[in-house]
């Protein structure tokens, strides 16, 4: 590591490879900046083209600075969650997925079949998390869907995070039949506990030494001091900085980030668990810092179809445009991934896709109580309360350059007749105006205290 | 310090006392303590009053519980009792009218609780009317003072003529699931406890055994709990308290030895209320049950001859624990109370009160420094002192476990384990039982080696499932606690996750059949396929009926285990694996 007090900080993406250049002596961003993704090609001729933009801000300084990069190419990290129980294992599982920065594409309960895992192919998973049991519990289940994994064709890394007492025989069932398996930690060690740390730690090595070279960053490797996460790890790991705080610097406490992309929708929020009105917590425990992907709301891949559940009316009307109109429009964003909106009828459109996007993915994000006739239980809470969040951000493109971005962020806040859903009523509402939290991540890494300065310094407040 | 606190609330944000004192003054102009039948007929204005005078007279009050969940019932029955009883040559003075917990939370929040089984008063003519079936005084001690509802339901009492209410332990350990009030909990307390201090010849009660009481493993830690109650109450609150005690007090000697503490303590000389029967020796044989009756009414009116209190000597049916007692046997628990009472003469004169008071000193002098160490830490942890709603708030957010540990006085063994001064009965009763179950259990040592069993309470009470769970472990089976309340949701996902076959589950609290009803339906829809054994008190409330019934028949039935002798827990698991 050097100590010219200068990061270069990069990020890998589909459409875009961004650099970010931060002054860690002086707590500043020095430069940001974007150029067209080369990584179908060949993905140092990008990082170059980022290193001269670079250079032309701190001249020498470049050599000696510490150069991270983060990388959500091809797709981001294609997942597939196994488990038995939907609120314990598999709930469990899905967070660990998402946490290490995955996109969970399928998700099975159970004692599984082979047709069941025949979607995976199709949808071109690159890793399979496969938990069930506590410590000492359910084997039988287990060795079962370890012998419906290894007769199966797929060819993608298995992480086994369930009962320890069958770690072996998986393991030697999932060898034999070819397939690679690294073990980790149960997720769920027992009644009540949740250790995903493993787990989510392995997802991030797989993704480094094997994926990584699957998705043309192999050139690039050399030219950097490491390509530390997927992006949504990155942005996950600024975001508990930013709640959390560090040695020396105090977090804001309990928030919430949305990024809305155009095939998904990200959420991440940093909130201690806590039961609501005393309600019975059910399912598995829940992590302080969880992030969830929404794989159908997107305002270019995935617009028709969140169009389609919204209601082209609704979309219409809150975009105050004809439908027919609204309709073209969502046609044109899927048929052109990369369009950026200049007109402001168009930017309203995005405006109301984004919003249509965050109400549902926070909704989805958050826990509800659940009114029950058990003998013994009226009120149970599932999932995570988010009620005493108190700050909201928007991180990533549409947002951000949203001429209202507090207008659509908003729409994560519960609203009259919402009772159940353990959403904030109320919060603060700011952007990540200067696109620095996957950088920031990145940097928390080596400097926690100068990375949690520069993002209070450039979080921006809305509204 | 490395205290974890609970906290439930921003206590910083409570009222400052004086606006509390205005509230409590404005309230108590308006209150008129209304005359019950039990008034007119001793020619008194408090329950207090005429204690003063029974005391002098050298007259040993008596008290029962009662509860059926109908206004209607609770009348017939109380009526009858007296009626009983004044045939018979007997009396009583006071009954204890047990609210549902659906009344301790304000009417808006009632729709989120399940109805429990005490009783529901709607307007201010059912408080009234309390007081004036028969001339026996009402004692109101559930669900009033220390919980969410504490102000309403003390308003209402008042002016119904009940004067002594209870309940400080409440405050620290009564839980409302699904209503999370704490702040208007803490608010309404005070204000009651304000209230009561200006409303002449009442007494706040408070049940040691209730709260924090029953969770200190050490009897100089309740000594020194009960200082701070007081301390909260009388000399910040400006009321008069009294305490009650008694279910978890089972030795004799024991309950002599806390009345003589509690009674040093009271250095305003209010009189007590009552001393709760000793339960923890009930179980399901009456007659042994009418023995510890005897042993514990004959211990408090010993005391009661030697150092008249003016608390009441309660009796306790024998059959309490198995079901909601009768009227009748109601009655007849009152008449063994007083023959105690009336034998308790000859045996007073010859107790070594000198041995009872060197205790008595030993208490006090620990509970003293655990007194004085909980408002040094507390202090310490920047809560207020001068604010008694800051210091309530903060004790109830630290909890029982961690002031004992932290703040209680002990002697350290040689591994530097903690060993209380004086171990509390419900200590020595678990380790007892325990023991004696495993004993009884005989060899079971690599029974269930390596078995899977899922255990849980449907309620609050965890001993039977403790004990059970110590039985398995020692069989060697691998157990998965899913704690207090469990659901049967909860369960059959642990089942899927466990594979276990087994499940032991305890219930106290009169839902077994609904409970196991829908346990097994929800393991049949989920194609889990495990055996129920449920133990503990087995009964509920069919088809609207006031009386909780015995329901272990319609159980087995369904094919649960429900044999109820917990030293054959770990036979009966092996048997289900077996099959």
């Amino acid at each position: 590591m050097s100590h010219s007090g200068k990061a270069i900080l990069l990020d890998f993406g589909s459409t875009h490879t961004k650099i970010t250049v931060a002054d860690t002596d002086e707590e500043e961003i020095l430069f940001s900046g974007a150029v067209p993704s080369t990584v179908k090609s060949d993905a140092r001729v990008g990082l170059l083209r980022c290193l001269e933009m670079a250079e032309r801000e701190i001249g020498e300084e470049l050599d000696g600075a510490v150069k991270l990069a983060s990388s959500s190419a091809a797709g981001g990290l294609r997942m597939a969650v196994i488990g038995l129980s939907k609120s314990l294992s598999v709930s469990a599982g899905r967070n660990s997925a998402c946490g290490a920065g995955g996109r969970i594409l399928c998700t099975l309960a159970g004692k599984i079949t082979a047709q069941e895992l025949e979607p995976l192919s199709d949808a071109k998973v690159e890793i399979i998390l496969f938990c069930g049991g506590y410590e000492n519990g359910n084997e039988k289940a287990v060795r079962h869907n370890a012998r419906v994994i290894a007769a199966s064709r797929l060819r993608i890394p298995v992480i086994y995070a369930g009962n320890s007492a069958v770690a072996g025989e998986v393991r030697a069932l999932l060898t034999s039949a070819g397939k690679e398996c690294f073990i980790a930690d149960n997720i769920i060690p027992a009644v009540g506990e949740l250790n995903g740390a493993m787990a989510e730690e392995t997802v991030r090595e797989i993704f480094l030494k094997r994926i990584i070279n699957m998705k043309g960053l192999e050139g690039v490797r050399e030219m950097l001091d490491g390509i530390l996460m997927p992006t949504p790890a990155a942005v996950l790991e600024a975001g508990r900085l930013l709640s959390e705080g560090c040695d020396g610097e105090e977090g804001i406490g309990e928030l919430m980030i949305f990024d809305v992309g155009g095939a998904t929708t990200d959420v991440h929020s940093f909130a201690e668990q806590s039961s609501c009105d005393g309600a019975r917590i059910a399912g598995a425990a829940e992590s302080r810092a969880k992030r969830t992907v929404e794989g159908d709301l997107g305002l270019r891949e995935s617009a028709s179809q969140m169009a389609e559940t919204a209601g082209f009316d609704r979309l219409a009307a809150e975009a105050a445009i004809a439908e027919e109109k609204l309709r073209e429009a969502v046609a044109l964003r899927s048929a052109d991934t990369s369009f950026i909106p200049e007109k402001s009828e168009d930017k309203a459109i995005d405006a109301a896709l984004a919003a249509f996007a965050v109400k549902t993915a926070a909704r989805r994000h958050a826990g509800y109580l659940e009114h029950i006739a058990s003998a013994n239980c009226k009120l149970l809470q599932r999932g995570k309360n988010l009620s005493g969040v108190k700050t909201i951000i928007a991180a990533g493109g549409p947002l951000i350059k949203a001429e209202r971005p507090e207008k659509i962020l908003a729409k994560a806040l519960k609203t009259e007749g919402e009772e159940d859903i353990l959403l904030p009523r109320s919060a603060e509402l700011f952007t990540d105006k200067s696109y620095i939290f996957y950088a920031m991540g990145l940097l928390s890494q080596s400097h926690p205290r100068q990375a949690l300065s520069i993002m209070k310094k450039y979080l921006r407040k809305e509204g | 310090m490395d205290i974890k606190l609970n906290k439930r609330f921003e206590w910083k944000e409570l009222p400052d006392m004086a606006e509390l004192e205005a509230r409590a003054s404005a309230i108590a102009k308006d209150i008129k303590v209304g005359e019950t039948l039990f008034f007119k007929e001793h020619n008194v204005k408090s329950e207090a009053e005429y204690k003063r005078r029974a005391i002098k007279e050298g007259i040993i009050t008596k008290h029962s519980h009662v509860g059926w969940n109908s206004w209607d019932e609770t009348a017939r029955n109380i009526s009858f009792i007296y009626d009983e009883l004044k045939k018979r040559g007997s009396s009583i003075t006071r009954f204890g009218f047990i609210l549902d917990w659906l009344m301790g939370v304000p009417a808006e929040y009632r729709s989120r609780l399940p109805k429990g089984t005490g009783l529901m008063l709607e307007s201010p003519e059912e408080w009234a009317a309390l007081g004036q079936v028969v001339p026996v005084q009402p004692h109101m001690s559930d669900h009033m003072i220390g919980s969410p509802n504490a102000l309403e339901n003390t308003i209402y009492a008042l002016n119904a003529g009940v004067t002594s209410i209870g309940n400080v332990s409440h405050y620290f350990t009564y839980e409302y699931p699904g209503v999370e009030l704490e702040y208007e909990r803490t608010v309404n307390s005070l204000t009651a406890f304000l209230l009561m201090g200006k409303v002449e010849g009442t007494i706040v009660h408070s049940n040691m055994d209730d709260g924090f009481g029953n969770q200190f493993r050490d009897l100089t830690s309740i000594t020194g709990w009960a200082m701070m109650e007081r301390y909260l109450t009388e000399d910040m609150l400006g009321a008069r308290m009294a305490f009650a005690y008694g279910n978890l007090f089972s030795d004799p000697m024991g309950r002599i030895i806390i009345h003589s503490v509690m009674e040093k303590l009271n250095k305003h000389k209010t009189p007590g209320t009552m001393i709760f029967g000793n339960t923890v020796d009930y179980g399901l044989d009456h007659q042994r049950n009418y023995g510890a009756l005897a042993s514990f009414s004959l211990a408090d009116a010993i005391f009661q001859r030697h150092t008249p209190t003016g608390h009441a000597v309660a009796s306790v049916p024998v059959t309490e624990a198995v079901r909601i007692p009768t009227a009748q046997e109601i009655v007849d628990g009152h008449l063994l109370v007083d023959m105690m009472i009336e034998k308790s003469q000859y045996m007073a004169p010859f107790i070594n009160w000198e041995k009872v008071y060197a205790e008595r000193d030993l208490y006090i002098y620990c509970g003293k420094m655990f007194f004085e160490n909980m408002m040094n830490g507390l202090s310490d942890l920047g809560v207020d002192i001068s604010h008694p709603g800051h210091i309530f708030a903060a004790l109830k957010a630290i909890g029982a476990r961690q002031l004992e540990d932290r703040f209680g006085v002990v002697e350290t063994g040689k591994r530097g384990e903690r060993i209380p001064v004086r171990p509390t009965d419900m200590i020595k009763n678990l380790e007892s039982r325990k023991s004696g179950a495993l004993q009884r259990a005989g060899n079971i040592e690599a029974e269930l080696e390596g078995k899977k069993v899922v255990v849980g309470s449907t309620d609050i009470h965890d001993y039977g499932k403790e004990i059970a769970k110590s039985l398995l472990t020692k069989a060697g089976a691998v157990v998965f606690d899913l704690g207090g309340y469990a659901t049967p949701d909860e369960i059959v996902e642990t089942l899927i996750e466990t594979e276990a076959r087994a499940v032991v589950m305890s219930s106290y609290n009169g839902i077994a059949l609904s409970y196991a009803t829908e346990l097994l339906s929800k393991m049949k829809e989920a194609g889990v396929e495990a055996s129920l054994i449920l133990g503990g008190l087995l009964n509920e409330n069919l088809d609207g009926g006031s009386l909780a019934a015995d329901v272990t028949e319609q159980l087995r039935e369904m094919g649960v285990n429900c044999d109820n002798e917990i030293e054959k827990t770990v036979a009966a698991v092996k048997k289900i694996y077996e099959s």
